[in-house]
């Protein structure tokens, strides 16, 4: 009851410092959530927020709990220590925004600017790209950003900002053009960069008979959020990387199924109905 | 012409108003709720227990 008599006492006398210190707090954890969220580690939050609460219970004056109180005051010391510890580029890459914040990331969403039938027209046409490129045996790295992807990396390449189209898709990757030899990264319906280097996984447990191009998307699909199209140049086989899982032997079919649920489409009739009669 | 412009600029006005509304309240929500309620949780205790 006293635990309640107290929670009452303080919103009596002053509830509006009360509730501005909520929203404080929550702005702080929500900060917390986004960052988590932007390093594909959004599952701590399950760990970190009960242990948060637990924390605040065990150092309370209530339990007298001297020992384990004194720890967790020290314990948003041991925390930053953990994040550096955990997420040494970010941090690195966080201090570099902060001092030129246009600089550090490039914003991308599934939000685009364009109509839904335009996305679908660019989703045949990487469909398309990629059908070709396997039957001719050309290697291919496409990647569809969902979230941010370091500058750094778009900037190893050459910006192109074009409208997507399967001809330039298989210039780019013609193995005789200058910027065969990277990703490409595909916005909506535009190409933002050609011939970007990525980091490469370092993964043991990748199959022996996959070359750079492979352990180039498993790596930039492990650190960030996004759908990596791959084209093997012995083969030809078709494969997806996400999450840091790679799936091979895919199809025109459920190629198109990908993107589409990558791009928040819905394959509605109509559309789909539509796009027959174009072709 | 400047009718045509002012109710573009409205517009535009009204759009970026709806989108930070929606910024506000539609994205992420789940998330934003969360937070919240995480932080009504450490309140409540901070100041029955403290």
């Amino acid at each position: 009851m006293e635990f309640f008599n107290r929670i009452y006492e303080k919103m009596a006398a002053n509830p509006a410092a009360c509730v501005f210190d909520i929203i404080l707090t929550a702005f702080l954890i929500y900060g917390v959530i986004v960052f988590l969220k932007k390093n594909n580690s959004v599952k701590l939050v399950l760990y970190i927020l009960p242990l948060t609460v637990l924390g605040v219970v065990l150092s309370s004056d209530m339990l007298g709990l001297t020992v384990i109180g004194s720890v967790l005051s020290y314990s948003i010391v041991i925390a930053l220590i953990g994040v550096l510890l955990l997420f040494p580029q970010e941090a690195r890459r966080g201090l570099i925004k902060l001092a030129s914040p246009k600089e550090a990331h490039v914003e991308f969403s599934t939000e685009y600017e364009v109509s839904d039938e335009q996305l679908h027209d660019a989703i045949d046409d990487i469909v398309h790209a990629v059908q070709n490129m396997s039957k001719k045996n050309v290697g291919a790295l496409i990647i569809v950003p969902m979230s941010t992807i370091p500058e750094h990396i778009l900037d190893s390449g050459t910006a192109l900002d074009a409208v997507l189209s399967s001809a330039l898709l298989e210039s780019i990757f013609n193995t005789k053009a200058p910027l065969h030899d990277g990703a490409v990264f595909v916005r909506g319906n535009r190409i933002a960069a050609a011939g970007c280097f990525l980091p490469l996984s370092q993964s043991t447990s990748i199959d022996k008979e996959l070359g750079t191009r492979h352990r180039a998307a498993i790596g930039v699909s492990e650190s960030y959020n996004v759908l990596a199209i791959i084209v093997s140049e012995e083969t030809g086989v078709i494969s997806l990387a996400q999450g840091g899982e790679i799936t091979r032997y895919y199809d025109s079919q459920m190629l198109t199924d990908k993107l589409e649920q990558v791009y928040g489409l819905k394959a509605t009739a109509s559309s789909a109905r539509k796009r027959k009669r174009r072709k | 012409m400047e009718n045509i412009e002012n109710t573009e600029n409205k517009q535009k006005k009204s759009n970026k108003f709806v989108s930070f509304l929606k910024a506000v309240f539609v994205h992420n929500i789940g998330w934003k709720l969360l937070a919240l309620g995480t932080s009504a949780v450490i309140w409540a205790l901070v100041a029955g227990l403290w």
